[in-house]
């Protein structure tokens, strides 16, 4: 049980710059995901909870107390590393137990806790195996298992999952989900994998350059990106940009390269004007019948890339490329002209020189 | 420009048989995909195609040359691989004219198709630069810009783009596949993502264990999997399989699945047939995510289940469903709104939906 809490964080190594000006707080029993490109300040996030490492400036509170001062062993965070770093040499219940071995306590409270755990993760039936016999799942509940025998206050996760392959990774975060829910402990989890991110957690925070971006649930953050930075980052396909200008009293976008002109329905007046990207999710784009009339834009067919499930359509106009998703298995022919709808409320507009939302979908 | 055919091809490394008798024919300008898990022999069978690796066994055939014999410098093929092989000291022109150069071409010609090529992979403003000033993504547009400028009868790719971010993988997708329809090169392209072999190939080989499980377009791989290993790999999320039992009543044929329920195969002559093909065996009943449909509770028909997890991935949402003894998945819509715990019921449209012999994993009637 704990709340996580960062206020005016910053950490520097010599002139590099790691962590800057970090306000967070992750509450209770939340599954929180830090998510960004590599040296983000991701990892530099969780050395700063555990104690491995102190800010230069700012505060750390757990459970709304300031934890500067108190070393790692103090704090009572549990840490799950990436590649789940199980000693080979012991059994799953020898690794569950080396914790508390470590720490002098006594065996029967030992055998007990170790007990307790092992019902909790069920790998009661596992305890004499090596962790060479065990599968991937079976290995991370253990891993899981020996942080939680310590009865930590939060769990903290750094790419727990990164070295396994797609089809396990995907059994793997619906059941750490699941025992996250289970365990009613808060995790806070680091990775680079944007699907994970958005798959498993309840909020997530994006940084860039040791600052955070963005703050809120997958759905804000897939459909209410605040900046040009977020929304590039989440989604694949990656979401399409058109580069233009926009007129703040007509409040009309103008594309650069092409023909084409739309209306953009302001939240707030008295933005600025000038270069701007038009913005739009590969799924919402509409594709019609060229000869259809009305609103949109005539591209042609550039390649297709049937999934099964879904086909990617990547349409050029002139010079740009957009990528279109569409469910099923479409039958476009290369170089057929389409008519490409952009339905207004699905459609974002970003600063050009600062990547800032100027106007957002609905 | 070469027709490769495999005949039999087999590679051991001791006791260990990593290529079991491939035969295999890799029509003309086409982009063959070799796919399959770590150790399914896909990388074993390029660098037998690319001569870096000699055969135990069999033939490869370049349209009706033997070429077993011929070292790799001979057999006109061009490679890219995962780790870019790149000279970092040379100027990324120097990098591109490199195969040219050492073919002793005109300096003229030289720089025509350097120039060409950068114009096709966006490198115009980055000739001059030292390779060693890139970014990840552009090093691997050089690596496969300097292959691809010297025109090789056939193409080798291994797993050129997973060292890439995912946007940018996206977009060398794309430019990938444009690439071989201008050129019209045969390209075999070795990996072990089954979305990057579906959306470039225009046959996927399915390999696992050093055997071939399937070739196919990506379309025939998709829909009519031959093998339950087929039918998982292919897809993501993946099919779901589910162990059922058969039950013949009163002349209508079912699938049983214990509590849950059962599915009626009467409406669609396919599966009928399909189903008496099965009669007495044990079977895996297979539906896609994308296939199944969510429904109130109360009506008739499909199976109980119970709402797990859900899942939102972006522009979609993947709905986990406890049913009585198996868990399955459903594709839906971005934004698809269920609560956890919600109990649903779940219908498959039988026209969508797989049967596989439980024993061998075989596929049943599909012909």
């Amino acid at each position: 049980m704990a709340k996580l809490e960062f206020i005016g964080v910053s950490k520097s190594y010599g002139r590099n710059v790691a962590v800057k000006d970090v306000d967070l707080v992750i509450a209770d029993n939340e599954f929180f995901c830090i998510f960004g490109p590599p040296s983000c300040g991701k990892t530099t996030l969780l050395r700063l909870l555990l104690g491995l490492v102190q800010p230069d400036q700012g505060e750390i509170r757990i459970n709304d107390q300031r934890v500067n001062a108190l070393g790692p062993k103090e704090r009572n965070l549990a840490m799950v590393f990436q590649n789940l770093a199980l000693f080979p040499h012991m059994t799953a219940g020898q690794n569950l137990a080396f914790p508390l071995v470590e720490r002098k306590i006594d065996k029967a409270e030992v055998a007990r806790r170790v007990a307790a755990v092992a019902e909790t993760l069920r790998i009661g039936k596992l305890l004499k195996k090596l962790p060479a016999h065990l599968s991937g799942g079976e290995r991370q509940r253990v891993a899981i298992g020996r942080a939680l025998v310590r009865e930590p206050a939060a769990f903290l996760m750094d790419e727990p999952i990164a070295a396994l392959d797609a089809r396990l990774r995907e059994e793997m975060r619906v059941e750490l989900k699941r025992l996250q829910r289970e365990l009613k402990h808060t995790l806070v989890y680091v990775t680079h994998d944007q699907e994970e991110a958005m798959s498993i957690a309840d909020r997530m925070a994006i940084l860039e350059g040791g600052m955070i971006r963005q703050v809120g649930t997958p759905d804000e953050i897939y459909n209410h990106p605040q900046s040009r930075y977020v929304a590039e980052l989440i989604g694949s396909p990656p979401m399409n940009f058109i580069k233009g200008t926009f007129d703040p009293a007509a409040r009309r976008f103008r594309a650069d390269t092409f023909g084409f002109e739309t209306t953009i329905g302001l939240s707030a007046p008295g933005v600025a004007g000038g270069v701007t990207s038009f913005a739009i999710r590969p799924e919402d784009i509409v594709i019609r019948e060229a000869a259809d009339q009305g609103s949109g834009v005539v591209a042609e067919v550039y390649e297709i890339e049937p999934l099964g499930a879904y086909a990617i359509v990547d349409v050029n106009i002139g010079e740009t490329i957009l990528k279109v998703m569409v469910p099923g298995q479409p039958s476009y022919q290369l170089r057929q002209p389409i008519r490409l709808d952009f339905p207004a409320g699905k459609c974002h507009l970003f600063d050009g020189a600062t990547g800032a939302l100027i106007a957002g979908a609905a | 420009m070469a027709a490769i055919r495999l005949s039999h091809l087999t590679k051991k490394f001791g006791a260990f048989t990593a290529v079991d008798a491939l035969d295999l024919l890799i029509p003309d300008k086409e982009f063959v995909a070799l796919l399959g898990p770590s150790g399914c022999g896909k990388t074993t069978t390029m660098n037998m195609i690319a001569g870096i690796e000699q055969a135990t066994e069999g033939q490869i055939l370049f349209d009706d040359r033997d070429v077993r014999r011929l070292p790799p410098n001979q057999r006109d093929v061009g490679f890219v691989f995962q780790n870019y092989a790149i000279f970092t000291h040379m100027t990324v022109y120097d990098n591109l004219a490199f195969g040219l150069s050492v073919r002793k071409l005109a300096r003229a010609e030289i720089d025509r198709r350097v120039r060409e090529m950068a114009a096709l992979m966006r490198l115009e403003d980055r000739l001059e630069w030292p390779s060693s000033k890139l970014s990840v993504n552009e090093l691997q547009k050089v690596a496969i810009g300097r292959s691809a400028i010297t025109e090789p009868a056939i193409f080798l790719l291994d797993e050129p783009l997973s060292n890439l971010d995912a946007a940018f993988r996206a977009f060398m997708r794309t430019e990938l596949k444009h690439l071989q329809h201008q050129f019209q090169q045969t390209m075999v392209y070795v990996t072990h993502d089954q979305i990057e072999a579906m959306s470039l190939a225009d046959r996927i080989a399915v390999m696992n264990l050093g055997e071939l499980q399937q070739y196919g377009t990506p379309a025939e791989v998709y829909n009519r999997p031959r093998n339950t290993f087929v039918a998982n790999f292919m897809g993501s999320p993946s099919m779901n399989l589910l162990p059922c039992r058969l039950i013949a009543e009163a002349g209508a044929l079912c699938f049983g699945f214990g509590e849950a329920g059962r599915l009626d195969a009467g409406g669609d002559g396919a599966m009928q047939h399909r189903a008496r093909a099965a009669a007495g065996a044990e079977v895996i009943f297979g539906v896609r995510p994308e296939d199944l449909e969510i429904a109130p509770p109360d009506g008739p028909g499909g199976l109980k289940g119970v709402v797990s997890f859900v899942e939102p991935v972006g522009p979609r949402t993947i709905v986990h469903l406890k049913l009585a003894e198996q868990t399955v998945k459903v594709a839906k819509e971005k934004r698809y709104k269920v609560s956890i715990g919600a109990a649903v019921r779940v219908t498959a449209p039988m026209a969508k939906c797989h049967l596989f012999d439980a024993a061998s994993g075989e596929a049943i009637g599909l012909g």
